[in-house]
């Protein structure tokens, strides 16, 4: 796969450092999503005048794994929780359930 | 819309003017729109956004989309006034890739895995554990399900 030019969604590797606070960190390898989705902006006569579409890369089928955390203090839990992709797609950020970033 | 390339790119399309309420009078002009496929990603948010979320946002999507970075006017005639219209049309359009920075860093964004594909900005060599065989929008199976099993980590 040439990922300079894929198109799509798809699960992918990712590493990020575990930690909260009270507890030392740990870094996870997990599954997360990565892509290129189709995204526009067009002209259009009424307001606002643009008219856009905007689908990211985004966890379809999640599973929560849960891990402990090293070095806690006694009266601290653990126990750190994250979600594992098991699908992924081109989607509406849900700011429901997703902290949604987008920067132009 | 043919160009399955990454990237932003303008786009021709028509756009259909009536200048009067029935519609008599109307014209078509050539305009441009703000197409493309820019990078997105989506990983399990940092500690600081659980709390602040109530725990209820565990994912974090980071993503650029493709958009007018610089119009212009276009302009017409109404034949029933005589008035000049204007119409902003799309004339350059941005979509700069995502780049994560290494390690945890204050924009949240987690680090690849390794170092030889942090310094591999546009992941060449990384793997995908899932790759769907066109393009997601124009699919219609569900893609295939990937397994994923750690001995130290439990489900939940």
């Amino acid at each position: 796969v040439n990922l300079r030019r894929f198109i799509g969604c798809a699960v992918r590797e990712f590493t990020f450092l575990a930690r909260k606070p009270g507890c030392g960190g740990l870094h996870i390898t997990t599954d997360a999503c990565w892509g290129r989705c189709e995204t526009w902006e067009k002209p259009v006569l009424d307001p606002p005048f643009i008219e856009s579409y905007q689908r990211v890369c985004t966890y379809n089928e999640t599973r929560l794994v849960s891990v402990k955390l090293p070095n806690c203090q006694p009266n601290v839990d653990p126990t750190y929780t994250y979600p594992v992709a098991l699908r992924c797609d081109c989607g509406v950020c849900l700011t429901s359930t997703t902290e949604c970033i987008t920067s132009v | 819309y043919e160009g399955l390339t990454p990237g932003c790119h303008l786009h021709p399309f028509n756009v259909t003017i009536r200048s009067d309420r029935r519609g008599t009078c109307k014209g078509t002009h050539l305009v441009y729109a703000c197409v493309g496929y820019c990078e997105s990603s989506a990983f399990p948010s940092r500690y600081s956004v659980l709390v602040a979320s109530n725990f209820t946002h565990n994912i974090t999507s980071a993503s650029r989309c493709c958009t007018i970075s610089k119009d212009a006017k276009v302009r017409w005639r109404r034949c029933s006034s005589n008035s000049l219209e204007c119409l902003l049309v799309s004339a350059r359009c941005s979509c700069p890739l995502t780049r994560p920075p290494s390690g945890q860093s204050a924009s949240g964004l987690p680090s690849r895995s390794t170092p030889r594909r942090n310094r591999d900005p546009d992941g060449e060599g990384v793997s995908l554990r899932h790759v769907p065989q066109v393009p997601l929008l124009t699919r219609q199976d569900p893609p295939r399900t990937n397994e994923h099993r750690d001995k130290n980590q439990t489900t939940v």
